[in-house]
């Protein structure tokens, strides 16, 4: 971090800290006129540290959403995983493809000698598409889906995402992407993030993976495929 | 000269500390506050994060203690300014102690306070979790717990106190500064802004806080700023006139 990002990282500090001291000021002047016994004092600090006794207990109890992968080599593995299912899947390496990642799979026999490849639902297309020709003679069209790893601060996203879904008429598959859709999560931290800015960002990317949807076709070479969206991976 | 008792200056400092520990009492719950209005504050989140993949945007809302850290440190600045006032000081002429005494006694309750102020602002994050995940809809990540990384609770709970110590001692120091000569209550300020604006001070600063091998430099690093801290306002508390 530049030293001039460090002054500009620490200038909402100084409000902060002005407000803070607004805050004291006030508290102080308020105060004055309370009478405190010492008794009341003592209370008040018996109940405060059993709150917080109580806090600490009651949050283990807590059912919790997504499990913690503390290790950042797990993190390591699901990124290789995903990198080996792309590379197989731009290089039309089929039996590299681990059988982990599928979702689904369809056969269809055309009707006609035409494919169409539709995409719906979204701006840009959320799945990537890929050809594998064949020599077969038939009408027979075979569709794949997989889905790679999603992991993010723990949360294994692949079961929170929606997936796409594949309709398949006589020559057309439909690609209907989910529904748009926001999710909100809590992360609690016991560090001072202040002091390890510059560790937690990389902490941050080694806790992050993110996979994608692809779609996989085997299609005999004499069917003309029509790919308006552009979904092919070329 | 004889005297029917003699004390050691450690029995003097012990008989001071139990004293003001009684009489600060005020300052320990005015710490509650502080952390209850730092809580609230922290309710809306320290940083979040977020991606988004397949029509589905991800945001990690981050809860830490920074803020209540925050509240804490000015706290800390005032009490240790709080102690060095006429008032405070005078109240040290109802033991026979000397200035050293009165120091070493307002170091150990300073310490002392310091340990309670970083122990209850750390685990105050517990309070804002339960509260959060209570009130709030919003899933939550397992997040680290006490139980599940003690050693890391220890580093944390550590570096906590023993800021808040250094900052105690910094209001200390000016505390006694300001004794000395009224203009001291704003050349500290003039001081913090040079720090942040010139690249000396930044340099300095992110030696102190940032350009840390490991854990444990910071926390020697820490230390010693507080030790020169109280050395200083030792020095500066002899140059004080007497009462009068």
């Amino acid at each position: 971090m530049s030293m001039d990002t460090w002054v500009v990282a620490i200038l909402p500090l100084l409000v902060l800290l002005f407000l803070i001291w607004i805050f004291l000021r006030l508290g102080r002047n308020i105060t004055k006129h309370i009478n405190w016994t010492k008794r009341l004092s003592k209370w008040l600090l018996y109940v405060y540290i059993g709150m917080l006794l109580l806090a600490i207990v009651a949050y283990e109890f807590i059912p919790t959403n997504g499990d913690k992968i503390a290790a950042p080599k797990e993190y390591t593995m699901f990124k290789n995983e995903n990198k080996i299912f792309q590379q197989a899947f731009e290089n039309n390496e089929g039996s590299k493809f681990d059988s982990k990642f599928l979702v689904e799979e369809w056969t269809q026999e055309l009707v006609g000698d035409t494919l169409e490849i539709i995409s719906k639902g979204s701006q840009f297309p959320t799945e990537r598409l890929n050809i594998e020709w064949t020599d077969s003679k038939e009408q027979l069209v075979e569709a794949k889906m997989y889905k790679t790893h999603s992991y993010m601060d723990g949360i294994n996203l692949g079961e929170e995402i929606p997936l796409s879904t594949v309709e398949i008429n006589d020559n057309q598959i439909i690609l209907t992407a989910p529904s748009p859709k926001q999710l909100t999560y809590y992360l609690f931290s016991n560090e001072l993030s202040v002091l390890s800015i510059v560790d937690s960002l990389d902490a941050w990317e080694q806790r992050r993976v993110i996979g994608y949807t692809y779609i996989y076709l085997k299609v005999p070479k004499h069917i003309n495929v029509i790919d308006k969206d552009g979904l092919q991976f070329y | 000269m004889m005297f029917l008792s003699n004390s050691t200056l450690g029995e003097v400092v012990w008989t001071q500390l139990k004293f003001k520990m009684n009489a600060y009492l005020g300052a320990v719950v005015s710490l509650i506050f502080v952390q209850i209005i730092g809580l609230i504050v922290s309710m809306n989140g320290n940083s979040s994060t977020g991606s988004g993949v397949d029509n589905t945007s991800f945001t990690i809302i981050t809860i830490s203690s920074d803020v209540v850290f925050a509240f804490v440190g000015i706290w800390a600045v005032f009490v240790g300014k709080l102690f060095t006032t006429k008032a405070y000081r005078y109240d040290d002429f109802s033991f026979v102690a000397t200035r050293l005494s009165s120091n070493l006694a307002n170091f150990s309750v300073l310490c002392l306070m310091s340990i309670f102020a970083g122990v209850t602002t750390f685990l105050s994050n517990y309070i804002l979790r339960v509260v959060l995940l209570l009130v709030s809809d919003v899933d939550y990540v397992k997040s680290v717990s006490i139980f599940e990384d003690p050693i890391g609770t220890i580093v944390n709970l550590s570096i906590m106190i023993i800021l808040i110590l250094t900052i105690s001692a910094g209001g200390y120091l000016w505390g006694m500064l300001v004794q000395i000569h009224k203009a001291f209550t704003y050349l500290l300020i003039l001081l913090i802004i040079t720090l942040l604006v010139t690249k000396t001070g930044q340099t300095i600063l992110q030696y102190v806080f940032i350009e840390n091998e490991s854990i444990v430099f910071l926390i020697v690093k820490l230390i010693a700023l507080s030790l020169v801290f109280f050395l200083l306002a030792i020095l500066c508390s002899n140059r004080l006139e007497v009462r009068r």
